[in-house]
């Protein structure tokens, strides 16, 4: 069996002496997309953020890739350059283009040439189908545009493991569909995704999995049929019952 | 009841405005009793104010003469404003002191280099302005040093910064507070915010101290202080000890306004670039401290406007700035005529004024042109 793409083993972690992730134990396949939900404040967010070390965590192990995840710079930069992030407020760099921006890390980071960077992220701008707003500021884009455009950066890294921290909470209701679609076509390529979101139609498609967090600890994993269908916890059976009224 | 728009309206022409400039008064100058008021009041001390300044500056004032007698009103036989003869004649003191007349293409070159690298830096279109980084901030400090103070190896004769004087050492010292201002505001703006506990409050303790002392003192402590701290046998220059003390100064504050800054820039901004694997370093270096150095432009330039100003008060530790020549040069019993000391501070102000002013004008027109470019 292939190394799983991420493996989280009894992870741990406290804002000040509030425990906000008890023991959590995920691993998730190569190819796989998995969908976290769950009430506000239940840790997702979190959770995702200690995956790429942009949080630490006080216990257990994260292994992405391979790579146990440790405070060494040198190693968290390694983790990180496999793993992409796509944020709720987008987080585009607003001095520069939308081009700048997806080129960025490949030349600093990965010591790429600009003729390379630009021609890889022209490539990754067209399959969110956004390359006719290459040159334009992040400011001047719709904010669907913006997150795909995000979502393009990440891929400019090459990453085996995409995060997605609630990408479409921050859009305009018209706008969700078009970065749902653009992430729906990540999935069906076999790019590995982690997505905390709370579109359970997008849920119930695309994932394979769908994890229910609650008070820091999963509640319940299961495929999306069964996950929605035949929920098994209470908790589960009750905040469904709230998202799809 | 239901209803369906049955056609959609077109967009129709603005409504026509009012126009003419009766129109414009009414609406801007008289447009109720306190506006009326207000306008009134502001023409009428324009009305008292710019005669007389008129008169003075231009219109009564002496243009040219040897003496001082030219600007006596009892010898000309005329009311006398401004005497412009007396700068004209004191023009080559007030611009480099006393620094040798044959030498002074020197400190003409000096303000040569110095405009071009102005003109680099501050013209945003500018070809190769990273070249232009190094040459204001590393070539441009030691050129003028070897240029201004001599350096026998290269055929320069030594000048004393003693005999430096004039517009020559104002413009120094302002340019060596500004050059070194800056990198050293950013690095401790920067250590303020580091992780390390040592390093952060090395920085705060330095940021507090020199924003805790008044100019005045750093000056005298420079003057009078730091030689003794030094080894007997080590001697730092007149000129060099108030340039340190503003240098560090001077960085001090720019260090708080960097601060500023780097808070209003957003977490998410540093955050994506470590999430794309970019270290702690390039991630301030490209992204955040880019964005925060655009915000601050105004802060800057205010910073750098007071400190331009500030640096007449090295004239108190025995410096010949332009202040300080201008008194020296009204001095001059030749000159003695009334009129004299209020030309002297006139001509003093204009400079400052024309100096200043400049400045404001620029860092308006790049925040308007950030404020273009960041609009959402």
């Amino acid at each position: 069996m292939t190394e799983p793409a991420l493996a989280l083993t009894g992870v741990n972690k406290w804002f000040g002496t509030t425990h906000v992730l008890r023991g959590i134990d995920l691993v998730v396949a190569q190819s796989e997309t998995v969908v976290i939900c769950g009430p506000s404040g239940s840790g997702k967010s979190t959770l995702i953020r200690c995956i790429n070390g942009l949080e630490p965590h006080q216990g257990g192990r994260i292994r992405v890739n391979g790579h146990a995840l440790t405070d060494d710079p040198a190693t968290l930069r390694a983790v990180r350059r496999g793993v992409g992030m796509v944020f709720q407020s987008f987080n585009l760099f607003s001095h520069l283009t939308v081009l700048e921006n997806c080129t960025l890390a490949p030349m600093h980071a990965n010591g790429l040439s600009r003729r390379a960077a630009e021609a890889r992220a022209m490539a990754e701008l067209d399959r969110v189908r956004i390359a006719e707003h290459a040159r334009a500021r992040p400011e001047t884009l719709s904010g669907g545009q913006q997150q795909r455009a995000a979502i393009a950066r990440a891929l400019c890294m090459d990453p085996a493991v995409l995060l997605f921290d609630e990408p479409t909470s921050a859009l305009d209701p018209e706008m969700v569909q078009e970065v749902l679609d653009a992430m729906t076509a990540l999935a069906e390529t076999g790019t590995t995704l982690v997505c905390v979101t709370h579109e359970m139609g997008f849920a119930r498609r695309v994932a394979d999995r769908v994890v229910f967090m609650d008070e820091g600890q999963i509640v319940e994993i299961a495929p999306p049929d069964a996950f929605f269908d035949s929920p098994r916890h209470p908790r589960t059976q009750a905040f469904l019952a709230r998202v799809l009224g | 009841m239901r209803f369906v728009r049955d056609h959609i309206i077109p967009p129709a022409p603005p409504p026509r405005r009012a126009g003419g400039p009766l129109a414009w008064m009414r609406n801007n100058l008289f447009a109720g009793p306190g506006n009326v008021v207000t306008t009134l009041l502001i023409l009428g001390a324009l009305a008292w104010i710019g005669p007389a300044l008129a008169r003075f500056l231009v219109l009564d004032a002496v243009w040219t003469g040897t003496s001082g007698d030219a600007c006596r009103p009892e010898v000309i036989g005329r009311p006398v404003g401004a005497c412009w003869a007396f700068i004209g004649e004191k023009i080559n003191y007030l611009a480099y002191g006393s620094y040798p007349a044959a030498e002074r293409w020197r400190p003409n070159l000096f303000f040569g280099l110095l405009a071009l690298g102005a003109a680099w830096m501050l013209w945003l279109g500018a070809p190769r302005r990273d070249l232009g980084a190094w040459f204001v901030f590393a070539i441009l400090p030691v050129a003028s040093w070897l240029l201004l103070s001599g350096a026998p190896a290269l055929g320069l004769a030594s000048v004393a910064t003693a005999l430096w004087g004039g517009i020559l050492v104002t413009l120094v010292v302002s340019a060596v507070g500004i050059v070194a201002s800056l990198p050293l505001g950013i690095l401790l703006a920067l250590g303020r915010r580091s992780d390390l506990p040592v390093l952060r409050f090395a920085c705060i303790g330095f940021i507090e101290f020199w924003r805790g002392v008044p100019l005045i003192t750093v000056l005298f402590m420079a003057n009078v202080m730091l030689p003794l701290f030094l080894p007997g046998d080590v001697t730092v220059d007149r000129l060099l000890r108030p340039l340190i003390g503003i240098a560090l100064f001077a960085s001090a504050y720019m260090a708080e306004v960097v601060r500023g800054g780097l808070q209003a820039i957003p977490a998410g901004q540093g955050q994506a670039a470590l999430a794309l694997g970019m270290t702690r370093a390039q991630a301030m270096r490209c992204v955040v401290l880019p964005q925060a150095l655009k915000v601050v432009v105004p802060g800057i330039v205010n910073t750098l406007i007071g400190l331009f100003k500030d640096t007449t008060l090295v004239a108190i530790v025995g410096i010949a700035d332009f202040v300080r020549v201008l008194e020296a040069a009204r001095a001059d019993p030749r000159w003695s005529a009334p009129a004299i000391p209020a030309t002297a501070y006139a001509f003093a102000a204009l400079f400052y004024l024309a100096v200043c002013f400049s400045m404001a004008r620029y860092a308006g027109f790049i925040a308007r042109r950030l404020a273009a470019g960041d609009r959402r």
